[in-house]
């Protein structure tokens, strides 16, 4: 089956057999591996990517289901090479460790931020709440989504005094 | 396909490669159903549709081009001008014991299917539902 979709603003477009899922479609037939499979059963966020704007478990959703709609994944997020905000507070903070949850939990946090800027610390818990690590604990995690959160509230502040 | 009639319970055995929506049909059509509620269904598939809804009037169908257990089929089926018309979700369950499920909208029987409708007189058709776009029950107006 053909499916015709937006990825991180590209139109692309993929004939795969019909029950593919959307994270088999985006890293077999698309080529973006930063989409990570853990468990395959939507328990662990590790494919979480953004369909239409919202955070859904990649391993859940067939790709038949993303035919004409728009989806963001990590490699969506940079722009000309340069890392994002949410990625470069997960650098800053020492919120990665092996790394495998880390796009999801991004991804995740990308949802929340673009919904609520200035989430509370429970606010930021609760987003990445479905996405499992075992490597750091989660404080630094939830310390780089609010850190990442305090710079964009600056940079608006500071460009709503420049205007 | 074989079936036997009860007090009002339509018993019926789907053989080897019968396209099921068919002999739902049919077995519906020769037990004069007008409405009717599946009790349940088991069995097996050989293959099987499942429709996903998308968005206003949009749904998305997969195929899934293998032996599936029917864990369970659920729904109704209504008599409207002089069609069935059938809204049934399904449990199927995979060789790796994953379970799939949806709105059924095609499937082949593999060895054999068991399936249980009660029959109704309840007067309900589908009509447009604006707000969704999609085929919504709804209870005729009784006639006077």
């Amino acid at each position: 089956m053909l499916v015709a979709l937006t990825v991180n603003g590209e139109a692309r477009q993929a004939d795969v057999p019909s029950a593919t899922t959307l994270v088999e479609l985006l890293r077999e037939h698309l080529a973006l591996t930063g989409t990570k499979v853990g468990c395959g059963h939507g328990e662990c966020g590790a494919c979480t990517v953004l369909l239409d704007g919202e955070p859904v478990n990649s391993c859940l959703v067939f790709a038949a289901q993303c035919d004409g709609r728009e989806v963001t994944t990590v490699e969506g997020l940079s722009r000309d090479g340069e890392l994002d905000r949410i990625q470069n507070a997960f650098v800053d903070a020492g919120a990665v460790q092996c790394g495998f949850c880390t796009p999801g939990m991004i991804m995740s946090a990308a949802a929340l931020l673009a919904s609520n800027p200035a989430p509370s610390r429970n606010e930021i818990e609760e987003a990445v709440s479905g996405n499992l690590c075992r490597c750091t604990g989660y404080v630094k995690i939830v310390d780089a989504v609010e850190q990442a959160a305090s710079e964009s509230s600056r940079e608006a502040k500071q460009q709503t005094e420049r205007s | 396909m074989e079936y036997r009639e009860d007090k009002g319970l339509v018993m019926l055995r789907l053989h080897q490669d019968e396209d099921l929506f068919e002999s739902l049909e049919k077995a519906c059509r020769e037990c004069n159903v007008r409405t009717g509620v599946f009790v349940s269904g088991i069995g097996m598939l050989k293959q099987a549709e499942l429709s996903f809804y998308v968005k206003y009037g949009k749904y998305a169908t997969v195929l899934f081009p293998e032996p599936l257990e029917l864990v369970s089929l659920t729904g109704t089926v209504l008599l409207q001008e002089g069609e069935y018309k059938f809204h049934l979700h399904a449990v199927l369950a995979k060789a790796t014991k994953e379970a799939v499920a949806g709105h059924l909208s095609g499937g082949k029987v593999n060895v054999t299917n068991e399936i249980m409708i009660l029959k109704s007189d309840i007067p309900a058709v589908r009509t447009l539902d604006e707000a969704t776009g999609l085929m919504a029950l709804t209870f005729e107006q009784e006639k006077a």
